[in-house]
């Protein structure tokens, strides 16, 4: 096991697929919340203090894009990253719209995540201290 | 655009088409009546001609409108002081009447209050008369104590319509157009529908399936790391998983595939003496996951004869087990009420649940091939709109019929009837 890197909110209504997803990313140093519906996503944003979050579209009870907008009205710096299996033009642009920064199309290369979430946890990591020495 | 955002454009064309109609209808009606008024005052000025060629009258000229009376909308007298001779009479007023522009045919009389008779009744044909010449019938007798001529048009009213023949044609030709938009909008309407309904499809079976294709994915990515050796439990549980989407995944294909050949060959149905109630007992028993897992409860009331009935075992269970499936997946703590009867040598089975219920509006397109009640982008059942689909070909199949009764939030009823033999 490294070291803990980032805690992750991780939204997914598939079991199989979550679990396979979590423990790679558990084993990458990530502690994963796993979320398996819309609504509890929104709750337990609410009640734990993430690094980045990882969101499905198709779920049940709230989907991913309330999930984002809700995630949005309390954080503009935490990434959002949608993993669904719509993949047109439409619905990516509408992901960007609702808060998201990246779309990654069902099936996706862990790998590829990977750096994704290390991308942009980059950045953040750069941007935050910025942003507090300027305030 | 969502085919609700096209209702309401229908809607309005539907108002404006309807308000285009009335327009041209209230203007025909207008012409209508300013013909008539145009034809009885051209009538009027032809009599004033021949009064004044003829001086057939003893009165003022001013008056002479007074002369004039007009018992039907066909028929017109003029009293005379004079009697004037046949064809005098006849050839001056042919010359009137064409001078003011009346080309439609007419009957003459000649009325003498001594003998209270028609002296004489002539037909007088214009010159591009289409019509027959019906001089056999006798004019109607107008009892009067002074002579008068009558003039009798019977064409009038085709005469005034073939006077309006460009604006008839005009509104009809405009009617034709309309019905001919509202036809293609209709078309359009479908089209759209059908679209709509196939792109939902396309999103369905790419989620179905794409899901477990990316848990392969990531489940392979995993298991082909060397370090996977000096972890055998894990090694063990991502096989597992992935034997469970590669079943599913088989599954979800042999459905569709099932589907698409009834659709491509037709449902061939090998019939022989089931039992409906047999079928069901095993429908239910295949489904102990999901009951499992939703800890359903399932009634059965079954009729007791366990009589059986003419029918394809394999397509009938199939369907059977699609509509009880839908029950459980559709309610949050199922309760399946199925109930066999017999009645009037038809064989009814009843699928009853508490779940979700499904709106009126819906209902009438559930049968419907890719057919999904929208939800949306939230996910709370999985399917591809081919179950019901199904289930209506296969007991059509049979001559039998399917209804269904339902309530929002309270639950639904889907009852099968099928003939015996």
């Amino acid at each position: 096991m490294q070291s803990i890197k980032a805690t992750i909110l991780f939204a997914e209504d598939d079991a199989s697929l979550a679990f396979m997803v979590k423990d790679t990313l558990e084993e990458e140093g990530y502690i994963v919340v796993h979320c398996y519906d819309g609504q509890m996503a929104i709750d337990t944003f609410d009640k734990v203090k993430f690094d980045i979050c990882l969101l499905d579209i198709m779920m049940p009870n709230k989907d991913g894009y309330t999930v984002a907008k809700k995630i949005r009205e309390q954080s503009d710096i935490i990434p959002i990253i949608f993993l669904s299996t719509k993949s047109q033009e439409a619905d990516r642009i509408k992901g960007y719209d609702t808060g998201a920064d990246d779309y990654l199309a069902k099936p996706f290369s862990m790998p590829e995540l990977l750096k994704k979430i290390e991308v942009f946890l980059r950045r953040t990591k750069n941007y935050i201290p910025i942003l507090q020495k300027i305030l | 655009m969502r085919s609700t955002t096209f209702k309401w454009i229908i809607l309005l064309a539907t108002i404006i088409i309807g308000l285009l109609v009335a327009a041209q209808l209230l203007w025909l009606n207008k012409i209508y009546n300013y013909e008539q008024k145009e034809f009885v005052t051209s009538v009027v000025k032809s009599i004033k001609g021949v009064y004044e060629d003829l001086e057939l009258t003893d009165s003022n000229a001013a008056h002479l409108q007074q002369l004039i009376e007009q018992p039907n909308a066909n028929t017109f007298l003029f009293r005379i002081d004079i009697i004037p001779t046949k064809d005098s009479l006849l050839n001056n007023l042919l010359n009137n009447l064409e001078d003011f522009g009346v080309f439609a045919d007419c009957k003459v009389a000649l009325y003498n209050d001594d003998t209270h008779s028609y002296l004489f009744q002539e037909y007088l044909p214009t010159a591009v008369t289409k019509h027959p010449v019906t001089s056999s019938n006798d004019l109607q007798l107008y009892d009067k104590d002074y002579a008068y001529v009558n003039l009798y048009f019977p064409n009038r009213y085709q005469y005034i319509l073939s006077e309006m023949s460009w604006w008839i044609i005009s509104s009809v030709l405009l009617l034709v157009i309309l019905i001919a938009l509202g036809f293609s909008v209709f078309l359009l309407y479908k089209q759209k529908f059908l679209n709509e309904v196939q792109n939902d499809f396309i999103q369905n079976v790419t989620h179905e399936f794409q899901t477990p294709l990316t848990t392969l994915t990531v489940g392979l990515d995993n298991i082909s790391k060397p370090s996977i050796i000096d972890h055998p439990e894990k090694l063990a549980k991502y096989t597992q998983l992935m034997q469970g989407q590669t079943a599913y995944l088989k599954q979800h294909i042999e459905n569709l595939m099932k589907v698409l050949r009834t659709e491509a060959t037709g449902l061939k149905l090998e019939k022989e003496k089931v039992s409906p109630n047999e079928l069901i007992k095993n429908a239910v028993a295949q489904l102990y996951a999901p009951i499992e897992e939703k800890q359903a409860k399932i009634e059965l009331h079954f009729e007791e004869s366990n009589c059986t009935i003419f029918a394809d075992p394999n397509n009938l269970y199939v369907a059977l087990l699609n509509v009880i499936s839908n029950a459980i997946k559709y309610s949050r703590n199922p309760l399946v009420i199925i109930e066999t009867k017999i009645f009037n040598g038809s064989y009814s089975i009843a699928v009853k649940d508490n779940g979700i219920g499904i709106a009126r509006k819906y209902q009438k397109k559930l049968f419907k091939k890719f057919y999904r009640v929208p939800k949306g982008n939230v996910h709370n059942v999985k399917g591809l709109g081919l179950g019901l689909y199904f289930v209506k070909k296969v007991i059509s199949a049979h001559n039998g019929t399917i209804t269904i009764n339902s309530i929002e939030d309270i639950g639904t009823e889907f009852i099968v009837v099928l003939p015996k033999h």
